[in-house]
């Protein structure tokens, strides 16, 4: 008898155990999904503005402005962005106009279309990814530093022209200072890069070049209340974008095979045989 | 799910336009326009100038809030401008302060 009631007791204690743990755990995974509900910009949302905090974001839709988020950035394949992006890990499989930062994975995935530069500590590009711009690896504290001084010359005129609140929540203020003082020294560099100063010359004046594309925007922001253009699909951007950047480049070689008109190959033909 | 959703955490300054849903539980600062539901959740922060044809209201709005269809201010709300919809609930427990208008 006292056995049957201990089993009997095991067994209600066991389900009861069991019945608890489930629940909670389902309490925990409903918690879960809800905590890990990414910021999202969807498929018909054009942003024009800065997107600043802690979390990951997902970019389906239009961003015109900076990115800047502690977690991973994901741009998937119809975003359109004209934007710098940091983040802790960068992917991209849309198109981008502007500098990408990571502080520690930039991965350009199929379909990914970037004109600007990247830097991080690791990069990976995939096969059918299109990058036009510097790539630079190495420690994600050496980059930024150096890439706001580069910008913030050209940024600082549209930082004192929009509102002192977003001047005053600049991220890129105070390091652009300590980039300013840092400047005229020659950037110490490590023994193995003979080629330093050459390599930054060409850096910012190539930063200047893609920058500037990238800063027309949040030119175009501090005009007040000005319509928003129609929403483009993502493939015509590129020859957009790409239309842009000749400008600082010398225009492209002739090509190689002369055009000729309709029928000149004929009546060459004919005046030989003539 | 193409729906737009500003996370906790996150803050967007300047102008938000879209087609599709927009769910606020961060920080947003300019303006919202969609042509379809608005919910600010609570815990949200928005400065801005809403639109919506449905916009739904838990966490603080500061902004004149432009609705097609409806707007429900629920319990624990707070919301500081004026309203312009056709239908309006204010749950108890709400705070508003502002003009409506519900010119059809």
């Amino acid at each position: 008898m006292a056995q049957v009631l201990r089993a009997m007791w095991t067994w209600t204690h066991d389900v009861f155990v069991n019945f608890h743990a489930k629940s909670f755990a389902a309490d925990a995974s409903e918690k879960k999904t809800i905590m890990a509900e990414p910021t999202t910009i969807g498929t018909g949302t054009f942003v024009r503005g800065h997107i600043r905090g802690e979390g990951d974001l997902e970019v389906e839709g239009r961003v015109e402005g900076d990115v800047q988020v502690t977690g991973t950035v994901t741009i998937q394949s119809g975003a359109l962005l004209k934007a710098n992006i940091r983040g802790s890990h960068v992917v991209v499989r849309g198109a981008v106009a502007g500098d990408l930062f990571a502080e520690h994975v930039v991965s350009l995935e199929e379909g990914a279309r970037v004109l600007g530069s990247i830097f991080a500590p690791r990069i990976g590009i995939a096969e059918g990814a299109l990058l036009r711009g510097r790539v630079e690896t190495g420690p994600a504290s050496e980059h930024p530093v150096r890439v706001v001084a580069a910008k913030a010359t050209v940024s600082r005129p549209t930082a004192v022209a929009s509102s002192p609140a977003r001047a005053a929540s600049n991220f890129m203020s105070p390091p652009a200072k300590t980039a300013a003082m840092r400047e005229p020294l020659p950037a110490a560099p490590p023994p193995a890069r003979t080629t330093k100063p050459l390599v930054s010359r060409e850096e910012s004046a190539a930063l200047t070049a893609t920058s500037q594309p990238v800063r027309s925007p949040s030119v175009d922001r501090s005009a007040p209340a000005r319509p928003t253009p129609p929403a483009r699909p993502a493939p015509p951007a590129r020859p957009a974008a790409v239309s842009e950047a000749p400008k600082t480049k010398k225009p492209p070689p002739p090509p190689v095979v002369p055009a000729l008109k309709k029928g000149a190959r004929a009546s060459w033909k004919k005046k030989a045989a003539s | 799910m193409s729906a737009t959703v500003i996370a906790q955490g996150i803050a967007i300054e300047g102008e938000l336009t879209s087609e599709d849903d927009v769910e606020i539980t961060g920080t947003l600062k300019g303006r919202l326009s969609t042509r379809s539901n608005v919910t600010v959740g609570s815990g949200a922060v928005v400065e801005a100038e809403v639109a919506g044809s449905n916009v739904v209201v838990a966490g603080h709005v500061t902004g004149n809030v432009t609705a097609a269809d409806r707007v429900d201010i629920q319990p624990g709300a707070r919301l500081i401008g004026d309203i312009k919809s056709a239908r309006l609930t204010i749950a108890d427990g709400a705070s508003f302060k502002g003009n409506v208008d519900m010119d059809a």
